[in-house]
């Protein structure tokens, strides 16, 4: 080619200005700046600024459908929480009660230290005449009345399995409750109502009398607070399987 | 691509394959062949450049005539989908933190399911020495009656039960009942008139005592006991009825009213005790 | 070169003044740039062939616009003006593109 592109294009930008270039350069202007125009709107903040109404139209049904999906699911899921906070609130107040009974239980089986107003009796036996046997008649009293926990001698804590058996050398004013040696004086605590407890000991034929009829002698105080600290051993059922 | 068949892709030779793509992509060929200027009226290019002026004017005027409504349609359009939008991020907000407590609920659901495992397993256990609960096993049955001649001495009294029973702990029985009345620490055996009462009810001999223990030990080391040699002696001082039989599965009842009115918990205290 | 000064002068007006286009317009704009760009690669393809013509540049120029327009505006009353819109623009890509590689072909085998 005689006529190079190269040589062309030089020639072009160094030629004298003509009517023909001026035309060129003016539509060439309305061409730079509408698409200046058109980049700056492009890079405007404002959202959506080329789209057709149609579109909007079409995004604002899309955007429905998705917002009436996200009210379902939000229902779902309130609906869910809210089933789980009531089932959750009930095995609280599950669990709070259990426990509750389990504490009853451990008090009841000596397993821990009791409080509450009750009487102490103390059982005087000069002549080491008292035997097992009125010491047991009078716990069974003291239950009958609504003992709910039992000491000896700040040292025995009686509870269901608690037994009662004459020291081994008699008048010698010792008793053995459950493997443990008790001596005279007996100081029976028992928590309860005292007035109550009061009158299961000093009913007429009660431990009182018959105490008396053998040489000894039974003072009964009562108590607003009375502490009971003595533990009773741990007993494992091996035998006895609970059925549940 | 272009010009694969045709130097600068000039449009294909064959007028009737007409190849779009070629056709598309064929360099604009407007400049090789230049309509002749000079052949045509100026009148009708005149005419053709007026009609089309006039049809893009009439176009245009007629949008903007429309464009005032057009501007508020497209207004309403856009502040509805903001709304739209809002919404819909709300309500994914509030689905997350409904999400978020619903996960924790579930956790808290396998934590507390386990502790009322772990509690019901304690209960049980306890329950079973301390009466609450019905416990099944190897055991005794002590059978006690009045002698049949109905005699003063024959009579079984609440205090001979109570011996008997101290008799059985004493022996290592775990559980015991009398007549079906669960023994706890609030039970007493009394009586009331003539009835012997167990946890304040009246019963009637025969009185039947089951107790859970070892069967290889609990008869013997009943009959070593205080009350076992007590109702030896009245099995045949005065024909009380003492009968002790081995059973290989007895079931006691749960114990009731295992409630506690005065006494509450204190802190437990010094070891060694 | 008054052809590339007035280019750069069209864009410097644009981005000084920078004025707001109407609602109505807004859809056409962005059209009416690509059909003149493709124009004007045309007329520029042209040139480095040797075959510029002044008046076919013209009457390229504006034709290419107005029926540009005409053709996304005819396709709104329609209601398929998006996609008409679509094919304006690809098939304006594709020439302006074509163009751009003759162009290529020309200053680099040249």
């Amino acid at each position: 080619m005689p006529d190079s592109a190269l040589d062309r294009t030089r020639r072009a930008l160094t030629a004298r200005p003509s009517r023909s270039h001026a035309v060129v350069g003016v539509l060439l202007a309305l061409l730079g700046f509408a698409g200046a125009v058109q980049v700056s709107e492009v890079r405007s903040d404002e959202a959506y600024a080329g789209t057709r109404r149609d579109d909007l139209i079409q995004l604002l049904q899309s955007l429905s459908i998705a917002q009436s999906r996200a009210a379902d699911q939000l229902t779902e899921l309130e609906q869910t929480r809210d089933a789980l906070q009531v089932s959750s609130a009930q095995r609280q107040a599950a669990l709070a009660e259990s426990q509750e009974r389990l504490d009853a239980l451990r008090l009841l089986s000596g397993r821990t230290a009791a409080v509450g107003p009750g009487v102490t009796i103390t059982i005087k036996d000069p002549d080491g005449t008292v035997a097992a046997a009125t010491l047991l008649n009078a716990v069974e009293e003291l239950r009958d009345s609504g003992a709910e926990a039992i000491e000896v001698n700040d040292a025995a804590r009686v509870v269901a399995q608690t037994w009662f058996a004459d020291g081994d050398d008699p008048g010698d004013a010792t008793l053995v409750v459950d493997s443990r040696n008790v001596s005279a004086p007996y100081v029976v605590e028992a928590i309860g109502d005292p007035a109550t407890l009061v009158t299961a000991v000093a009913f007429p034929g009660g431990l009182t009398d018959e105490v008396e009829a053998l040489g000894g002698t039974v003072s009964i105080v009562k108590s607003d607070e009375l502490q009971i600290e003595s533990l009773a051993p741990e007993r494992a059922a091996t035998f006895a399987e609970p059925i549940t | 691509m272009a010009s694969t068949h045709s130097p600068h892709g000039a449009p294909p030779a064959s007028p009737d394959a007409y190849d779009l793509l070629a056709g598309l992509t064929a360099a604009d060929d407007e400049y090789s062949h230049p309509t002749d200027p000079g052949g045509r009226s100026p009148l009708g290019l005149v005419l053709a450049v007026v009609l089309l002026g006039l049809l893009v004017t009439v176009a245009a005027a007629q949008t903007q005539s429309g464009a005032p409504q057009a501007e508020r349609d497209r207004a309403i359009l856009l502040e509805r989908l903001e709304q739209e939008k809002a919404q819909v991020a709300m309500l994914g907000e509030r689905a997350d933190q409904a999400a978020a407590e619903v996960a924790m609920l579930r956790a808290r659901t396998v934590e507390s399911a386990e502790s009322v495992q772990a509690l019901q397993s304690r209960l049980d256990e306890l329950g079973a020495t301390a009466g609450s609960a019905a416990v099944r096993g190897p055991g005794v049955r002590v059978v006690v009656d009045n002698s049949a001649d109905g005699k003063p001495e024959g009579t079984v009294l609440d205090t001979d039960l109570q011996q008997l029973v101290n008799g059985l702990w004493q022996a290592g029985a775990e559980a015991v009942a009398v007549n079906g009345q669960r023994l706890t620490t609030l039970s007493a055996i009394r009586t009331a008139g003539e009835a012997i009462t167990v946890n304040y009810r009246s019963l009637s001999p025969p009185y039947v005592v089951a107790a859970i223990g070892d069967t290889d030990s609990l008869p013997a080391r009943l009959l070593e006991t205080d009350a076992g040699r007590t109702f030896a002696d009245l099995r045949s001082n005065f024909g009380v009825r003492f009968e002790v039989q081995t059973r290989a599965a007895l079931r006691l009842p749960a114990g009731s009213r295992l409630v506690l009115n005065a006494a509450d918990e204190a802190p437990t205290p010094r070891a060694g005790r | 070169m008054i052809a590339v000064l007035g280019l750069a002068l069209g864009v410097i007006l644009g981005l000084l003044v920078e004025p707001s286009v109407p609602a109505f317009l807004q859809p056409y704009l962005p059209i009416a740039v690509v059909a003149a760009l493709d124009a004007t690669f045309g007329a520029l393809r042209a040139f480095l062939d040797g075959v510029f013509n002044e008046r076919v540049f013209v009457i390229s120029f504006v034709s290419n616009v107005v029926i540009a327009a005409l053709i996304v505006y005819l396709g709104d009353q329609l209601g398929v003006g998006s996609q008409l819109s679509t094919g304006v623009v690809v098939v304006l890509g594709i020439r302006i593109f074509s163009n751009v590689a003759a162009i290529r072909r020309r200053l680099l085998h040249a």
